[in-house]
């Protein structure tokens, strides 16, 4: 990579599902983009567009069918999955439409997990993750179990849990996609607040326009292929 | 009103299930058990029928929930099947013993249903006892004259050691334990429906051998056969060979009965068999054994003879009842029952589950259209499905069960039986089935299944939608209404039930003591013995359910009281300290000489189970509330690394969440496991206390041999002196069995218990009248024998301070006696009961001759008795031979019997100086050779078989634990995959995701092998313990705890064998899936 602020860069990624056979569908087609460090970016476009599909691919969760991903200067698609999930658990936070919390584990349970993935120690691990929900809020919540918190407030959970251990990059598919506007606006703004805050960079995949507005580069898909940065 | 309409439409919905019941009955008690089932399960079928055909929708949705996900089918189908599988199992042994039994009784007995034989009168001066030419004339007249019957067949029956001679005329080859049959030929082909074909003998010495006698003796036609009584010698000579059958059977020769009379010098007509078939064939459809025997001796009530008396006894049905052996197929039916329980807990945490995955969709149709009666309905006919599939399946996998018990069976037997020189070709088990088993096994495993399927659907459909819909916990409204009092009413009416059990069982003694003495209660017209049994039996009973319940209802209702009038969630705690209380009192109780009784006692099989049941509940109960305390406990050991807490954390708190679910899986495991468990310490005391006791008994003597039946003193001495000068004996005891009488008391003063135990050969000869002086038998032994026992005594007399001195005292003075155990047992000879420094008189049957002994004290209990005396007869030790020469030779050979107990020399190899001794005792009247080495090992190989087989039928049950929990885990890993997917992408590995899985599978399986296998311990340490009348045990209890390690391993392994397809599916699970959002 020529630019050392540079976090992410797609050279012509491609996804296909069931390649070669009668329901082929080209999810992402020929995609190239770059992201820079502490850059806000909205990913939009119609439903079935490839925009999650876009973001499984960058951030390491999903295989690209052919293309380049770098990530700090590395080929993602070139690293095993003992390595990927690796660099996933330090360099990267997920915050996911229907959050995806474990329903078994507290609050602060769930959000301490990236610390201790990291190998940060149990009660090192703990502080963290508590003054983690004291800043998005619920500082009163610490040991509540995710069916006992609101829409809104399960978010926040996600939100913390995907920055307490301070990853480079934060990717977030349809974080308010489950939230009235109200509460989408303010779990948003909390985002880009803390984002900044740690100088995080954030690509969020999107229908809402208002979000999109708040971010500092939108980029539009349609039918797999990018139509406008 | 709207509640009193609900009511009726609710008893309007039961009507057809109360009509069904009532036609079943009917037809249970009409026409029979299989047929009765059938209607029911067709009925109830009809029933869900009409209601498929009448909501379209709710059927659809069923059937497509059984298309579903078909690996989740196959694995609910194999959870489901087992109830059937271990009913058809159990029921095919059944008919198999039933079949062979049947066989036998083809085979050996033929068309006789009663047996006549003549008992003495007064003392014959001859060495046999026999119906004379008029006598057998007699009888035969008599009833023939009664139109009872349709023959009456004559034998003259010796029991033999036949030897085969070879080419020099030296006995090369013997049966022992064998029959010698005379018949006269006429009679013998025409009695009965089903006619005997018998080969004519052309010789007057001619013989002919059963197929298993020619097997044994391995004989050709033409060889001669020597027949050696000690007095008397025949020569025969192999004239033909028939099939076994009726009384030609088994291991018998035949020969003509005039033939064999004259050689032993009485009446050509005498007979001292006389079998009276019963109109019909040899098995007579709708014969009553007992009405028969009653037709037979009223009959014969003018009999008369100055000789001999008669006496008769029903043979057929007991042969077919295989002498109560055929029953040990409802000992593997009863002990199924913990499997079929662990089954129906596998489809109430199965239908939880498949509520608790399509709980959403549910909530939608209830949205949509559905009312609470349509999910059932969709949830009933996707169970009926399941249950008619598993029953079907199981009853087939139960033929196969069976077929291998059976083969087992024969291997088993056949080993213990040429062990103890019977002919192992006597019992082949053949496999049978009857359609009626099959039948009854699929209709009751379809109806369990059916059942379980209708109460937990009704229980499930019961959701609140919003819950249901948007996956959240709704507060609920827990209003003190009319339905919130009459459930607390219920748990306070059960929770008074069980203080006013516990009352009751606390004055139970003092209430059953003074209704005594009323006449015409139910305490007055019980015998002594019973009211004993019955009082200590409803104690137990009492107390011990009044604890549970009172335990598992107050804590309900303090539990109801905190949630709902206080608002304190105080489950944990009551819930805690009620499984305490019931697990803590199950264990006093075990310890209590009362409890101990009842269990021993013939209503204990109730208790036993009951105990075993509430021990794992409780125990189960108990861990899962405190859960969380043992994964904080394990957070301890666990406590290296970050990512170990986490992989941990994740592992486990899904158990620890989901109570109810990890509850009933760790019941479905432990329930199982406690059986196995608890048959394993009973096999390895029972193994273990008879090694010790035949090793203690057979102390330093290698074989034990039995001149013939009937042999004279002469022919004994003779045997003992070739035995004690054979070169590589080192010692020699003699043990005579002398059938004696106590003429202080009749057999119409015994308790019931004891008259039972006498008329079921515990006393022998069966007992004629009630005036009968009581039966035992008087071991008169060698001195040195003496010494050799070291069971301590349970009564001494006072003269003497220690056990050894009262034994030596025996051995040096034959006027003192020392009492077997079994006069100890105030259960089997009741008032009989003597203690020692009593005075006893002991006289022959005819009591002509009295001798008067002094009882030094009673043998404490033995499970084999000691010495190798009569092992479970009521026996009394003596060292007097004088009293042998003071009886007359012909009582002597009539009522005695005697056994050399022969010890080789420590240098010498015991097998090959037994098959030394074996040949040279070829030429002499033996009876049998007994290798008491081989016979213990052969016993407690035998025993360790027969419960390892019950181990391995009962294992089949923990199909339903470890598929039980497959299913959970597949399940688990559809409900989490996207949050699976979301660890992945968080950095979660493969490996973590696996370990994950691995831990949470192994957590559950793991802790229902601990509860199930420390509750087996407790159990059977403690039953096994206290398992006899008085509280001591018959049983040294030994705990192979290296069994238990490898059963326990085992189950782990199938445990997890059946686990790794879904836990390899999670950890393959892709991180994309936390994007994967469900509609």
């Amino acid at each position: 990579m020529k630019n050392s602020n540079l976090i992410a860069k797609a050279n012509n990624l491609t996804k296909i599902y069931n390649e070669g056979q009668d329901n082929e569908v080209i999810a992402v087609n020929n995609v190239s983009f770059e992201i820079t460090e502490g850059e806000i970016i909205t990913v939009m476009g119609p439903s079935g567009s490839g925009k999650t599909t876009l973001l499984n691919m960058i951030s390491g969760i999903d295989e690209a069918s052919s293309g380049e991903i770098y990530i700090a200067g590395e080929n993602l698609v070139e690293m095993d999955d003992d390595s990927k999930t690796k660099y996933r658990a330090k360099n990267m936070g997920f915050i996911f439409q229907t959050f995806n919390l474990i329903p078994v584990l507290s609050a602060v349970e769930n959000t301490e997990m990236p610390l201790l993935l990291n190998g940060i120690k149990k009660n090192e691990a703990r502080r963290i993750a508590s003054e983690m929900l004291e800043r998005v809020g619920l500082g009163d919540r610490l040991h509540h179990k995710p069916n006992e918190l609101s829409g809104g407030q399960r978010q926040r959970v996600t939100i913390a849990r995907a920055i307490v251990h301070k990853p480079a990059v934060i990717w977030a598919d349809e974080p308010t996609g489950n939230l009235d506007t109200k509460t989408a606006n303010k779990v948003f703004e909390l985002m880009l607040e803390l984002a900044k805050e740690f100088n995080q960079t954030i690509v969020v995949v999107t229908h809402d326009e208002n979000i999109a507005d708040k971010t500092d580069r939108v980029i539009k898909m349609d039918s797999g292929e990018l139509i406008r940065d | 009103m709207k509640r009193i309409r609900k009511q009726i439409k609710a008893i309007i919905f039961l009507l057809p299930l109360i009509f069904a019941g009532a036609i079943s009955i009917k037809v249970i008690n009409s026409v029979g058990l299989a047929e009765g089932l059938f209607t029911f399960f067709i009925l109830i079928s009809l029933r869900i029928g009409y209601e498929a055909v009448r909501s379209p929708i709710p059927r659809r949705v069923g059937i497509r929930n059984v298309q579903r996900r078909l690996g989740n089918t196959f694995l609910v189908i194999m959870g489901s099947m087992v109830g059937a599988a271990l009913i058809s199992g159990s029921l095919v042994l059944n008919d198999s013993l039933d079949k062979t039994f049947e066989n036998l009784t083809f085979a050996q007995i033929g068309e006789g249903d009663v047996f006549i034989s003549p008992v003495e009168k007064s003392l014959i001066d001859e060495n046999l006892t026999y119906f004379n030419t008029e006598e057998v004339e007699q009888i035969n007249t008599l009833i023939d004259d009664s139109s009872i019957s349709d023959g009456t067949l004559n034998l003259m029956r010796l029991t033999v050691t036949p030897a085969i001679l070879d080419e020099k005329g030296k006995p090369e080859l013997n049966a022992y334990f064998s029959s010698l049959v005379g018949i006269d030929y006429e009679n013998a082909i025409s009695v009965g429906e089903t006619k005997v074909e018998i080969p004519k003998l052309t010789k007057k010495n001619g013989a002919i051998l059963s197929e298993t006698m020619k097997k044994e003796l391995q004989a050709e036609i033409g060889d001669t056969i020597l027949i050696n009584t000690g007095d008397i010698k025949i020569g025969l000579v192999v004239e033909s060979f028939v099939e076994d059958k009726s009384f030609l059977g088994g291991l018998t020769i035949t020969v003509d009965k005039g033939y064999l009379n004259s050689i032993l010098g009485i009446e050509k007509g005498s007979a001292n068999e006389i079998y009276v078939s019963s109109i019909g064939g040899v098995i007579p459809k709708d014969y009553d054994g007992e009405a028969f025997l009653n037709e037979v001796n009223e009959s014969l009530k003018d009999f008369d003879s100055e000789r001999v008396d008669f006496n008769s006894v029903e043979i057929k049905e007991q042969f077919l009842n295989g002498g109560g052996f055929s029953d040990v197929s409802l000992i593997f039916l009863a002990l199924s029952s913990f499997g079929i329980f662990s089954g129906i807990l596998l489809i109430v945490n199965l239908f939880s589950m498949f509520a608790e995955e399509r709980k959403k969709e549910m909530g939608i149709l209830r949205v949509v259209a559905f009312n609470k009666k349509d999910l059932t309905k969709a949830f009933l006919f996707e169970g009926y499905i399941y249950s008619v599939i598993a029953s079907v399946v199981g009853t087939t996998i139960g033929l196969g069960l069976g077929f291998i018990l059976i083969y087992l069976f024969t291997v088993i037997f056949g080993n213990l039986f040429s062990a103890i020189g019977i002919s192992e070709n006597l019992f082949d088990i053949s496999y049978s089935v009857e359609l009626s088993s099959l039948v009854i096994a699929s209709s009751v495993g379809a109806l369990i299944t059916i059942f379980t399927a209708y109460f937990a659907s009704l229980r499930i459909s019961n959701l609140n939608i919003i819950e249901a819909i948007k996956d959240i916990k709704v507060k609920k409204n827990n209003r003190l209404n009319l339905k919130w009092w009459l459930k607390t009413l219920f748990y306070f009416g059960y929770s008074l039930i069980g203080t006013i059990s516990i009352v009751l069982g606390l004055l139970i003694e003092g209430i059953a003591d003074s209704s005594r003495d009323e006449t015409g209660s139910f305490f007055n017209e019980l015998s002594v013995e019973d009211f004993k049994q019955i009082v200590l039996v409803m104690k137990a009973y009492l107390l011990y359910f009044g604890v549970v319940y009172l335990s598992i209802f107050l804590s309900l209702l303090l539990i109801r009281a905190f949630n709902d009038i206080f608002k304190k969630g105080l489950l944990k705690l009551f819930g805690t300290i009620s499984s305490i209380v019931v697990i803590g009192f199950t264990i006093i109780e075990f310890g209590s000489e009362d409890f101990s009784f009842a269990l021993d006692s013939d209503y204990g099989v109730g208790l036993f189970f009951s105990t075993g049941l509430v021990l794992v509940l409780a125990l189960s109960i108990l861990v899962t509330l405190n859960v969380d305390f043992i994964i904080w406990l394990l957070s301890l050991i666990f406590n290296r690394s970050a990512k170990g807490v986490l992989i941990m954390k994740v592992a486990l708190r899904y158990p620890a969440v989901n109570r109810s679910r990890t509850g009933l899986t760790l019941v479905m495991f432990a329930l199982v496991i406690f059986l196995i468990s608890y048959i394993s310490i009973f096999k390895s005391s029972i193994v273990n206390t008879t090694s010790n006791n035949t090793e203690e008994a057979f102390n330093g003597y290698d074989l034990t041999i039995n001149p013939g039946i009937n042999s004279t003193l002469s022919s004994r001495n003779e045997i003992y002196n070739v035995i004690n000068n054979n070169e590589n004996v080192e010692k020699v005891s003699s043990i005579t069995y002398l059938n004696v009488v106590l003429p202080e008391y009749k057999y119409k003063d015994l308790p019931e218990s004891a008259k039972e135990f006498s008329d079921n050969g515990g006393g022998m000869p069966i007992t004629l009248s009630d005036d009968d002086s009581y039966n035992t038998a008087l071991n008169i032994v060698s001195p040195e024998v003496i010494a050799g026992i070291d069971s301590p005594l349970k009564f001494r007399s006072d003269k003497y301070s220690t056990d050894e001195e009262a034994y030596a005292a025996v051995a040096n003075d034959p006027d003192k006696v020392v009492l077997g155990f079994l006069y100890a047992n105030p259960d089997l000879i009741g008032t009989l009961k003597l203690e020692g420094g009593d005075t006893l008189i002991i006289s022959d049957v005819f009591e002509e001759h009295i001798f008067e002994k002094e009882v030094v004290g009673i043998v404490g209990a033995g499970f084999f008795g000691s010495a190798g005396f009569s092992q479970f007869l009521p026996f009394i030790i003596s060292t007097d031979t004088e009293l042998l020469s003071q009886l007359p030779e012909s009582y002597l050979v009539k009522n005695s019997s005697n056994t050399v107990l022969t010890g080789f020399k420590a240098d010498i190899d015991p097998d090959v100086a037994f098959l030394n001794l074996r040949k040279e005792l070829i030429d002499y009247n033996i009876l049998q050779i007994i290798n008491l080495n081989e016979l213990t090992d052969t016993i407690s190989t035998f025993i360790d078989s027969m419960f390892s087989m019950l181990q391995g039928f009962l294992a089949f049950s923990l199909i339903v634990g470890t598929s039980g929990l497959a299913i959970i885990l597949t399940r688990s890993v559809w409900e989490r995959r996207q949050q699976v997917g979301m660890l992945r992408s968080l950095g979660f590995s493969k490996k973590m995701i696996f370990t994950a899985f691995v831990i949470e599978s192994s957590f559950i399986s793991l802790l229902g092998i601990a509860i199930g296998t420390s509750m087996g311990l407790i159990s059977a340490i403690n039953q096994i313990g206290g398992n006899s009348a008085d509280g001591e045990s018959f049983l040294n209890v030994s705990v192979s705890y290296s069994e238990i390690i490898i059963i326990t391993s085992l189950v782990y392994l199938a445990s997890m064998l059946f686990s790794i397809i879904p836990i390899v599916k999670a950890a393959n699970l892709s991180p994309v899936e936390a994007t994967n959002y469900p509609e």
